[in-house]
């Protein structure tokens, strides 16, 4: 159980603080912060402990989000807690700064009084939470542009903030009362992280996909979204797209899923079965269940490996209805979800047999000249993706044999760079933009003094960062998205894509 | 309206200003100045003034303003409980409210208030509450009753608040379920015995239909709830884990984690050959992988966990070595993380990719990682025996690179590659010492110097090498400077000839210009098994080490348990046990795992493991020098003072010799395997070597420290009597039972032979002759050895001792108690019988100590359900002092560890029919309070083991 909880910002102002079981001063506060701020690098900031009191925290942005305890609690469960909790701060005020904490202390309390009492968890679903809160939000009226960078990738910074469209990121969701005449909005993005691993001989070693699809709505309560993916998107390996039966489309009346009241169906994940847990939380469905639920057939053993076992995971709580319909394909989704907020979805993730091809190709050459002690490395970089689209902020990391002194480059267009950092000992090489199918070339010519055989073990691994506007590696695409408005003014429907690179590393 | 409103600072007239506001009329302007109040309150200023002002607030229809007001109480009301009766009768108003938020809201605020005197206003409200239509009081009702009994336990249960809290487990909602559940395990860990949460069948089965339908959070306190259940035999296990298994694929990791500890604990009830054990493990895999998509501190915190997973039960990973690799973003403390679980997960089947990822990690940028990276590539080599071979070429490779602590690392593994394969790869010694310069770190030149003294036949110029580094011998650290010195003298004893001023030198450096203890010890040792005897000087030094195992830094097998109880808590990331963090009584109570159940396996046969011992048994002679007469010699050096040794009957000569140097070598062995060994920090082997009394074979003795000091001591420890405890002679048959004769007598065990110690007394009026003895059939086939040795006819009133020579060949049967022996005593007058009962003691034998790997392999292998628990209550020995008692009765310290304050000993012994029995002894020294010590006990045959814990109670009370 949660001993205090407080939120400090990046200088040490107390922004909230509130003890849950009368057991603690506050001073722990400030010890807390002196503690994080000399945390050495190879310790992990995720618990920390004074004196028998444990310090959990998250760092969102500026601020710190601690919990204490003098239990042996279960770390996730406080984590995952003040994740929620800056979700739901998101949800209710817009945004989670300094500002607008300073603002709304007396709705944060508020929230934290429902979320918590006694330092145990009691709820944190917006849905619950709404009956109960009476403050209404006061958002801070200047608009800031540099606020709106936060679409809440996993954790990575997005350079994408131009993509946004209106002040969405920043405004909440429950403003709907006293901000009647603002447009109705729904964003769905499809944010993945790509690592891959190409080892020496350019054989593809590892490829995997993490992927999300997340969605903020700015929509008057119980309107129906109904989402349906791409049927080619495919999860597990290729081979089982034959394997999968046929069946017509069927739909399921929503009504026919609140209603029933199911007990636990679980069948094995990694038996081609998903779960039904209750009513309006995990649904999610592969045929059989269908057919079990519809009574198509009831004694149909469950084909074997049908599903990859650790693909889907769906976010419960929001979601009142997943229909999943198979039509000549492996898998495809329909969401209908009731009011919903800012959430996650659906996660996902893929693993080694990727449907697209991988978006870089790098040809190195390595030439050696011990007289001069000199090292040439020339590296022809292709982008395979599709011509219509392209990479942003392409970034090559090059580590290079320590002792180099210097670095000349040839670059294949005025608008890259590539500089010596002397602090990694590697050679950055930035590609503000570049066009799929085309090729760049560079050549770096390294004085390093001293230069031997070992020496080239030294170079490489090659790291590339990049984010791929508009496309996914895994293919998953949002067919459509159809939103069952009573109310005339259709709402603007947003559907955004985006690759990040989490891990790309190709050998040398 | 700006945004610094609520946050100006406070000036002389604030307080005022506000408390004006506060009588306001406008119920705005009021709520305003409530807000003020509690953001001043927030960042730490001092409003307890308007404590009355705001007070007067609390009557209001408007919620906001009342959730205000009840905020600024829970702060203040504890300063002010004068006032706060004040609040009380809006308290028992608002419980009464048709609202059920405002009913709710103050039934929570109640519980906050901790003041005595308001508590027992509550009981009133608070039970109407525990009964309110509306679920959401109810669960805010069952949470208060926990925060009641933290101010005033005795009041909640006179009340009857815990009856109706239990009640509350088969409420109709899931969240007042989770609630009662979380109250009553609160409160029952204040009263470790009460039977407050009792977990029966038909509460297991609420729980798990409320697991479905409560919330995530609620999830979470059920799954704790269940961990500590204990289910009744396998079948239920298996029908609580199916019901769990649900929950892995739960997107909350908290969640997941949570089932994953129940499952991990129920899985050791389930036999392995079930079909089930297999899916389950199956099931297990994938969760545990999604883990790691998370944030890095997330990630983290699951690799912590994972690492105990796969020490447990490594074949739920065994696939999934992938996603271990490292990725070249993580952060520094992930990577470190990952690499250590990817040793673990290593086998012959992935090795090889293992390997090649670890030399694209030993060429990164980050010296920590890369050192850690290195140190990989040896364990590899230690723990995949065929991929040796490969990871000696690797590491020279990278020693290729002549980066400097690329080098220095590989260095140090590859010591330990060959303490594990010896006269395997000493064609690297070659390019090893081409690097001998670059060496700065204590630690790769503390092994580089090993490696050239433990191989100085094969290197042509090692007394140069090692005369290099001699020249600047104080500058070095202490574990390089031992290193040195004993490379010197291997160098010596292999080459006498050309190196003979050398080890002078560095003798003279050791013993005159040092004021180090161990080095100077060390050095005379040395100088002193040198001058008197090169030949035991070379078995001492040049003797054969034993191998080193690949089982480093595992976690002890208990503590391991202990910590799968509390996977996904704190407890798993720190890798200690929640006592070492927690203060008071919460959660302090150790969590063991459950017994298996499915019993086939416990029945196997007693002696298997004295096969498995015969190794270390016939290892031991060769350590020991057969030289007799060692001792007058080493007596009579000319740094001694003149002791003129007596002569003393040879045997205890022989005795008192051989312990020496069994004290002696063992430090030597001791502090070399610290100098070199420090990179496998508690390696077992090492470990074994290091800390650990001599491995002696007939320890009649109390076991000498070894060292300097106890050459002087000796005389006095050649006349100790038998180390082994024997207890006082009792009456074992009373005169009048036997027409006159009285025998009482003890048993002892000396120099390896049990004795049978009589007193033989006649107090009849006429003269006793003939004697003879004979024993039944006894569980140990304990017989006379000799017949009873009586010579002259015993007069009336006249007692004789006699020493009775057993052994332990005779036939068997099994007795109850299980060392009753019945004896028959004929003399001339008539046979008599009696029984008695001899301490099991008496039955260890002196080649009782186990190699140490064995034991952990031992210990895991016996079944859980024949380890057995005591206390040794009010014990005031330190771990030392307990050591040299126990092995004095040939209880054998095999490894001694501190955890968390604690000694651990890790003990074997054996009794003469092979029957091992393994120890675990915890004690806390420095602390008066605790002086039970505990005792753990692990045997095949379990009958042995409370005989075992009484001996071990005699031994050390007296």
């Amino acid at each position: 159980m949660i001993s205090q909880l407080f939120i400090v910002s990046a200088r040490g102002d107390h922004l909230i603080y509130k003890d849950l079981r009368g057991e603690e001063s506050k001073d722990v506060v400030d010890i807390f912060y002196q503690k994080v701020r000399s945390l050495p690098r190879d310790q992990a900031p995720v618990v920390m402990h004074h004196q028998g009191l444990q310090f959990i925290h998250i760092r969102q942005d500026t601020l710190y989000l601690v919990a204490t305890t003098r239990c042996n609690v279960s770390p996730f469960t406080v984590v995952q807690f003040l994740v929620r909790l800056v979700s739901l701060i998101k949800d209710h005020c817009g945004t989670l700064n300094e500002k607008t904490l300073q603002l709304n202390f007396a709705l944060v309390y508020e929230l934290l009084d429902e979320m918590l009492d006694y330092g145990y968890i009691q709820t944190t679903s917006s849905d619950i939470l709404k009956n109960f809160i009476q403050t209404v939000p006061e958002t801070s009226k200047q608009f800031n542009l540099f606020e709106l960078s936060n679409i809440g990738l996993f954790g990575a910074d997005t350079q994408q903030s131009k993509v946004a469209p209106s002040i969405a990121a920043s405004r909440p969701v429950f403003a709907m009362r006293t901000e009647e005449g603002l447009k109705t909005e729904i964003f769905v993005d499809v944010i993945e992280r790509l690592t891959v691993v190409i080892g020496a001989n350019g054989s593809l070693m590892r490829a995997d996909v993490q992927g999300e699809v997340r969605m903020k709505c700015f929509l008057p309560s119980s309107t129906e979204i109904r989402m349906g993916l791409n049927e080619e998107f495919s999860i597990g390996k290729a081979d089982i797209r034959g394997t999968v039966h046929t069946y017509a489309l069927t739909t399921i009346p929503p009504s026919f899923v609140s209603s029933a009241k199911f007990e636990t169906v679980s069948w094995p994940v990694e038996e081609g079965l998903l779960q039904i847990e209750g009513v309006g939380r995990t649904v999610l469905m592969n045929t059989e269940i269908l057919e079990a639920l519809l009574g198509l057939k009831t004694d149909k053993s469950p084909g074997p490996d049908e599903l990859h076992p650790r693909l889907l995971k769906l976010v419960q709580s929001h979601i009142n209805t997943i229909i999943c319909i198979c039509v000549d394909s492996p898998f495809s989704l329909s969401l209908s979800l009731s009011v919903s907020p800012q959430l996650t979805v659906m996660q996902y993730s893929l693993s080694d047999d990727l449907p697209v091809s991988l978006p870089f190709r790098l040809f190195p050459t390595v030439d050696k000249d011990t007289d001069s002690n000199r090292l040439m490395v020339y590296l022809k970089l292709r982008c395979d993706l599709s011509p219509k689209s392209q990479a942003l902020n392409v970034t090559v990391h090059l580590p290079v044999p320590k002792g180099t002194t210097s670095l000349s480059q040839e670059l294949s267009s005025p608008d890259q760079r590539a500089e010596l950092d002397s602090v990694t000992r590697s050679v950055h090489w930035t590609i503000p933009r570049f066009h799929g199918g085309s090729q760049l070339s560079a050549l770096f010519k390294l004085e390093v003094p001293g230069l031997s055989a070992s020496s080239l073990l030294e170079l490489g691994p090659v790291c590339m960062q990049f984010e791929l506007p508009m496309s996914t590696c895994s293919g998953l695409q949002v067919r459509f998205l159809r939103v069952s408005s009573t109310h005339p003014p259709l709402p603007h429907r947003w559907v955004r894509y985006v690759t990040h690179s989490d891990s790309y590393v190709i050998r040398l | 309206m700006t945004d610094s409103k609520y946050f100006t600072t406070t000036k002389k007239g604030e307080i005022f200003e506000l408390k004006a506001e506060l009588n306001s009329d406008k119920k705005e302007k009021k709520k305003e100045a409530v807000k003020k109040v509690i953001a001043s309150m927030t960042v730490g200023k001092d409003v307890s003034a308007l404590f009355p002002d705001v007070v007067n607030c609390m009557q209001t229809d408007n919620l906001e303003l009342k959730k205000l007001v009840y905020l600024y109480l829970m702060n203040y009301a504890k300063s002010q409980p004068d006032m706060a009766i004040m609040a009380v009768n809006t308290f028992v108003k608002d419980c009464e409210d048709p609202n059920p938020l405002i009913r709710a809201l103050a039934v929570r605020t109640m519980g906050c208030i901790r003041v005595d005197k308001i508590t027992e206003y509550l009981c009133e409200p608070l039970r109407k509450c525990l009964k309110d239509e509306d679920p959401y009081v109810r669960k805010t009702a069952a949470v208060c009753v926990a925060k009641l009994h933290d101010i005033n336990a005795q009041l909640v249960e006179d009340q009857g608040f815990l009856d109706t809290l239990k009640d509350l487990i088969s409420d109709s909602n899931p969240m007042v379920v989770a609630n009662a559940v979380a109250a009553l395990s609160e409160i029952a860990e204040s009263h470790p015995n009460s039977n407050l949460l009792d977990l029966n069948p038909q509460t297991i089965n609420k729980l798990l239909t409320a697991l479905n339908e409560c919330t995530e959070w609620g999830q979470i306190f059920i799954l704790d709830c269940l961990a500590n259940y204990s289910p009744k035999d396998d079948r239920e296990a298996q029908s609580i884990c199916e019901r769990v298994t649900p929950r892995l694929s739960h997107a909350n990791s908290a969640v997941v984690l949570s089932a994953v500890k129940v499952l991990m604990k129920f899985m050791e009830m389930l036999s392995k050959d079930l079909d089930y054990y297999g899916t389950l493990l199956k099931k297990l895999a994938p969760p545990l992988v999604t883990l790691l998509s998370a944030e890095p501190e997330l990630q983290y915190v699951a690799l912590r966990n994972i690492n105990l997973i796969v020490q447990k039960r490594p074949e739920i990973l065994k696939h999934e070595m992938k996603v271990f690799f490292v990725k070249y973003n993580d952060p520094i403390y992930v990577k470190l993380e990952k690499l250590d679980i990817m040793i673990r997960l290593a086998s012959q089947a992935n090795i090889a990719q293992v390997l090649a990822e670890l030399k694209e990690y030993a060429t990164e940028v980050d010296v920590d990682f890369v050192r850690k990276a290195v140190r990989a590539i040896g364990r590899c080599a230690i723990k995949v025996e065929q991929s040796a071979e490969r990871c000696v070429s690797t590491l020279l490779d990278l020693i290729q690179t002549k980066v400097n602590y690329v080098v220095q690392e590989a260095i140090v593994v590859i010591k330990d590659i060959f303490r594990k394969y010896p006269n395997k790869y000493e064609s690297v010694i070659a390019t090893l010492c081409e690097n001998l310069d670059s060496l700065d770190e204590p630690e790769a030149r503390a092994a580089m110097i090993w490696i050239v003294g433990e191989y100085a036949e094969r290197i042509d110029n090692a007394d140069e090498l090692l005369e290099s580094f001699l020249e600047g011998f104080h500058d070095e650290s202490t574990q390089v400077q031992l290193q040195l010195l004993t490379a010197i003298v291997k160098l010596f004893l292999k080459k006498p000839t050309e190196t003979q001023e050398l080890v002078q030198q560095v003798l003279s450096l050791a013993t005159q210009d040092s004021d180090n203890p161990d080095l100077r010890d060390r050095g005379y040792i040395y100088w002193r098994l040198l001058s008197t005897d090169p030949v035991a000087a070379k078995e001492v030094v040049l003797a054969e080490k034993p191998l080193i195992s690949e089982e480093t830094d595992l976690i002890e097998p208990t503590l391991l348990d202990e910590l799968i109880c509390h996977i996904g808590t704190l407890a798993s990331v720190y890798h200690k046990p929640p006592s070492a963090f927690v203060e008071g009584s919460r959660g302090v109570q150790h969590k063991r795992l459950p017994p298996r159940s499915g019993s086939n396996e416990s029945t196997e046969s007693p002696d298997v493991t004295p096969s498995a011992a015969a190794q270390p048994t016939e290892q031991q002679p060769a350590v020991i020098p057969s030289q007799g007469d060692l001792l007058g010699d080493l007596l009579n050096l000319d740094l001694g003072p003149p002791v003129n040794v007596p002569p003393i009957p040879s045997s205890t000569v022989q005795m008192g010799a051989m312990d020496l140097l069994g004290g002696g070598l063992d430090s030597l062995m001791g502090d070399e395997t610290e100098g070199l060994g420090g990179d496998l920090s508690g390696s077992p082997a090492i470990g074994a070597g290091y800390g650990t009394p001599a491995v002696m074979p007939t320890s009649l003795t109390a076991p000498l420290g070894g060292g300097l000091s106890d050459l002087f001591d000796l005389a006095g420890g050649m006349n100790m009597p038998s180390g082994s405890y024997v207890e006082p002679k009792t009456v074992w048959l009373p005169a009048a039972k036997a027409k006159g004769l009285e025998i009482s007598g003890t048993f002892s065990r000396r120099m390896g032979h049990i004795y049978m110690d009589l007193s033989l007394m006649n107090k009849a009026m006429q003269v006793m002759t003939d004697f003879a003895i004979q024993f039944n059939r006894n569980s140990f086939g304990m017989a006379p050895a000799a017949p009873l040795q009586v010579n002259a006819p015993l007069a009336p009133n006249q007692t004789i001792e006699v020493s009775l020579p057993l052994n332990t060949v005779g036939p068997v049967m099994k007795m109850d108690p299980l060392t009753n022996l019945q004896v028959a005593v004929k003399n001339n007058i008539d046979v008599f019988y009696f029984s008695c009962l001899y301490p099991i003691n008496m039955l260890f034998v002196e080649d009782g100590k186990m190699d140490r790997q064995i034991f952990l392999a031992t210990w895991k292998d016996i079944p859980n359900e024949n380890e057995v628990q005591f206390q040794i209550k009010d014990c005031h020995l330190n771990a030392d002092a307990v050591t040299n008692k126990l092995q004095s009765n040939n209880i054998f310290t095999v490894a001694k560890r501190n955890v968390e304050g604690q000694d651990m000993l890790y003990q074997s012994l054996k009794l003469t029919n092979g029957i091992w029995v393994l120890a675990e002894l915890r004690i806390q020294p420095g602390n008066p309070n605790y002086t039970d010590l505990e005792l753990s006990l692990k045997c095949r045959v379990s009958e042995v083991s409370q005989h075992v814990f009484q001996a071990y109670e005699v031994i050390l009370k007296n």
